[in-house]
């Protein structure tokens, strides 16, 4: 057997305070592709950094990393020598590619400076044209002129090619990517990991491949290193792994993030947690009572079932999920733009069409999901919906009252019966404030005993101690803040739940949870739930219905399972089909 | 389902300790030397003494006498009541008309927004020492009109401030939150901009201070400020430019008082942010 390319041995990394890494040890043999799966917090991307030598200088870093042709322990190598390998021997990609590009530097003289640098090029001129050639290989369209732009007038997408073209300009041996596509949409992912794939068997490179996304591994990867809590737990291909996971954490881990495996009521597998950690004990010993509902509750409706219908181009703007009868929301001819800022100084304002003629019902009790890219207009309408932004034009009715153009004070009522969950567990909830007054917050006119047991009673409802009131979110982890968010929202007793995202930030296993919370919840409190998301696993799995938003239209809306397995708009087929996914494998 | 406690995490200390400790102490010196001078001196620092003029430091007049005889060290003790008292009043003045305009300003839409913070550029523009200058023209150069021009002169920096802060923490979701609760402009305003912004207006606060007392030294330097025979530092300044080369000293001393005021408040802002802010709490 030939060197590994990469030989990682009792790798340590620690803060002051704690060991964040336990002597982890892995090779990689040239021309493999591995990827790297954990959780955030598991340590994944200080392998990387320590493999790269960017360890920040608060944290130590033992054991031994060593590069094939390089016979230093790059742990200990002084930093003149790790700038010799770091873009040569072995390149990085960053998550975010906004940030990882120099803002004030055309991108064509970035691709080239790796180079020059490196004197892998004689002089400027080569080097200027084979970053030419480089833009061509990453599939950027008129590479010329990609070349001569700046970072910002690029798209995500393009960004990230552009950090692929650095990181493979000298035919690295190793590239090693930390997320490369979790800031990117489905559709633009798909061509990046294929972009990726490519690259590196063209090139006989061997990739160390991160990511929190399981599906992401299965896409790209032969074998698979689960990390967990700085300690590797499983390595082997990536068929066994993800069809017969020995670790219960692996096995824990694939089950959450299989969506479509569900028990006999609807609910993700969330197997028990193996051995609690000793450094952070997850008590089980209160199980809350729930809060009473209302006792002459409405029995459960049958669930509405939408009819599946796609955009009629050039004919009339259709309805979509038309509900016969007093819908909850109902949406009709909405349309916002935008003028946006700058353009010349006697130019016309450009206007953006944020939404353009969108109409459609929800019906009472139904969970509808609304699915589309960044830039499509589902947050837009998000807002609209929550009367947080005003319609240029057209109707919103909800619990047939109009909301668009309503003053605030006739909009006391709906404020109480419409909540909002958001996607970020940290900025959604105020720093300063302590979890009491942040649940309490949508409560008017309520004396302050009866708001402290209503704020009790609802954390307890999410699966939060009592004990929880008195802190400030910042003690919470993602998963118990977005509890503590949707506390807030279902402390007024809303009768519809709109949720921005509200899962993207969260781990797999937590996802799972607050999926499963969110459920029992809309069950329980017979809940009409307006779900956006760019996950159309996340949608299927929580939603009967969807609509598929795209350019500030919906494109197709009907049952769930109709519009993924028969969709009618190319768009959501392209969707449907960028989407990684990892059931061939599992054969789910 | 189980029930989950907050993340365990023992809080090892706070943040800002040695910079927060540097700063009280710096201040501590001098709010104690304006309190103990309001009782006590060691000499009459407002009179005229013939027999003692221009003293060199010794055990008598531990800091030495200047130009009329006093006793340098309780004029020293005397004119620390006179910067506080400015400082304090100026900053409150500055931070009372400013804070609010600017929060006004960021939560107001973009017209509204763009309307008064351009007339805030524009007394922004005007220096807060010429302000005063004026004023002093105007109603007569006094403690009073020095504090109450430097504030005015003060409030168009908190404003920007105050106003920038405010667009951040409006683009929060948790304003959206509080926004789809149907909460009042007035209560997002007081309960979740204030809050958050309040790290960056302490900060303000303290440099404003600084340079608050630094403002009505140089005024009383040009005679515009505390009259005498009331102790002023910035007086004592110009005091002993006249006796810079027969007694360098007497410069010194004011020199030092005030820096030890400016550095002092400086680093109690910058303390007392980090110590405020509860995310800054170090934690294992």
């Amino acid at each position: 057997m030939t060197a590994p390319t990469l030989r990682v041995r009792d790798l340590r990394v620690a803060s002051p305070f704690t060991e964040l890494l336990h002597g982890i040890s892995f090779d990689i043999a040239p021309g493999e592709r591995v990827g790297l799966i954990g959780e955030s917090g598991s340590g994944k991307s200080l392998t990387a950094t320590s493999v790269m030598g960017l360890l920040p200088q608060t944290l130590t870093a033992t054991g031994s990393v060593l590069v094939s042709g390089i016979d230093t322990n790059l742990l200990a190598a002084p930093e003149r020598r790790l700038n010799k390998v770091r873009g040569n021997t072995m390149a990085m990609v960053f998550q975010e590619p906004m940030t990882a590009l120099n803002p004030l530097m055309r991108v064509g003289a970035q691709v080239a400076e790796i180079m020059t640098i490196h004197r892998t090029e004689p002089g400027r001129r080569q080097a200027r044209e084979r970053a030419i050639d480089l833009l061509e290989q990453v599939k950027l369209p008129s590479p010329a002129q990609v070349a001569l732009a700046f970072p910002h007038q690029l798209s995500g997408g393009q960004r990230q090619r552009v950090l692929l073209a650095m990181a493979m300009a000298n035919n690295p041996q190793l590239l090693l990517c930390d997320e490369p596509t979790t800031a990117l949409d489905v559709t633009v992912q798909a061509e990046v990991l294929k972009l990726i794939k490519n690259l590196v068997i063209d090139r006989g490179s061997s990739l160390l491949l991160i990511t929190h996304d399981i599906a992401v591994i299965a896409e790209v990867c032969q074998r698979v290193l689960v990390l967990h809590q700085g300690t590797i737990v499983e390595d082997g291909p990536v068929g066994r792994v993800l069809t017969a996971p020995q670790h219960p954490y692996t096995q824990k881990l694939i089950a959450a993030s299989n969506l479509a495996a569900v028990d006999h009521r609807g609910r993700l597998h969330t197997l028990a947690l193996p051995a609690p950690v000793p450094s952070s004990p997850v008590p089980s010993s209160v199980v809350p009572s729930r809060v009473e509902t209302d006792a002459a509750a409405p029995p459960i409706l049958p669930p509405y079932r939408a009819a599946h219908q796609s955009l009629d181009l050039g004919g009339l703007p259709t309805i979509f999920n038309e509900v016969a009868g007093v819908p909850v929301i109902s949406v009709r001819g909405l349309s916002r733009q935008y003028r946006r800022r700058g353009g010349g100084l006697f130019s016309p304002v450009p206007i953006v069409h944020g939404l353009r003629e969108v109409s459609f019902d929800v019906a009472e009790g139904q969970r509808f999901g609304i699915v589309g890219e960044s830039g499509s207009g589902k947050s837009t309408l998000l807002r609209m919906l929550c009367a947080l932004d005003q319609p240029s034009s057209g109707t919103v009715d909800v619990l047939g009252q109009p909301i668009a153009g309503a003053a605030e004070r006739h909009l006391r009522d709906f404020r109480s019966q419409v909540q909002i969950v958001f996607q970020d567990p940290m900025g959604s909830l105020d720093p300063r404030m302590k979890v009491r007054d942040i649940v309490a917050e949508p409560l008017h006119h309520v004396d302050r005993t009866e708001a402290l047991a209503r704020v009790e009673a609802q954390l307890a409802a999410v699966g939060l101690d009592a004990d929880a009131m008195d802190r400030h979110p910042h003690q919470f982890s993602g998963g118990q803040r977005q509890r503590i968010s949707i506390a807030r929202a279902l402390i007024t007793r809303p009768r519809v739940l709109v949720a921005d995202e509200a899962v993207s930030a969260l781990d797999v296993l937590v996802r799972a949870q607050v999926l499963n919370l969110l459920a029992d919840l809309v069950d329980e409190y017979r809940l009409t739930l307006v779900f956006v998301s760019h996950d159309l696993g996340v949608i299927r799995h929580l939603c009967d219905t969807v609509a598929v938003v795209s350019g500030g239209r919906i494109v197709e809306c009907g049952p769930t399972g109709d519009v993924y397995d028969h969709p009618l708009h190319p768009y959501t087929r392209q969707l449907v089909s960028a989407t990684p996914s990892i059931h061939e494998l599992t054969g789910a | 389902m189980t029930a989950i406690k907050p993340r365990p995490g023992r809080v090892v200390g706070r943040g800002g300790g040695a910079t927060l400790w540097a700063g009280v102490v710096l201040i501590g010196l001098v709010v104690l030397a304006a309190v103990v001078s309001v009782w006590w001196t060691p000499f009459d620092p407002e009179g005229v003494f013939s027999d003692s003029i221009l003293l060199p430091p010794g055990s008598e007049h531990l800091l030495g006498t200047d130009s009329f005889g006093r006793d340098v060290f309780s004029s020293l003790l005397r004119g620390a009541q006179i910067s506080l008292l400015v400082g304090t009043v100026a900053v409150g003045i500055a931070a009372v008309l400013g804070v609010p305009f600017g929060i006004v300003a960021g939560m107001s839409p973009g017209r509204l927004d763009t309307f008064m913070m351009r007339s805030n550029d524009i007394s922004l523009a005007f220096p807060a020492l010429l302000l005063a200058i004026i004023f002093g023209a105007i109603f007569g150069a006094g403690t009073v009109t020095a504090m109450v021009a430097l504030g005015i002169g003060t409030a168009p920096a908190f404003a920007l401030i105050a106003r920038s802060g405010t667009r951040q923490i409006m683009s929060r979701e948790y304003v959206q939150a509080a926004r789809a609760s149907g909460k009042s402009g007035l209560f997002i305003g007081a309960r979740h901009v204030l809050p958050n912004i309040s790290g960056m207006l302490i900060v303000q606060a303290s440099v404003s201070f600084g340079i608050a007392v630094l403002a009505e030294a140089a005024l009383s330097y040009l005679g515009l400020g505390t009259p005498p025979p009331t102790p002023s530092w910035g007086r004592m300044l110009q005091d002993a430019q006249g006796y810079l080369f027969i007694e360098p000293l007497l410069i010194v001393w004011p020199g030092i008082a005030i820096a030890s005021a400016v550095l002092g408040f400086n680093l109690l802002g910058d303390g007392l942010r980090d110590r405020l802010d509860p995310r800054m709490q170090v934690k294992r």
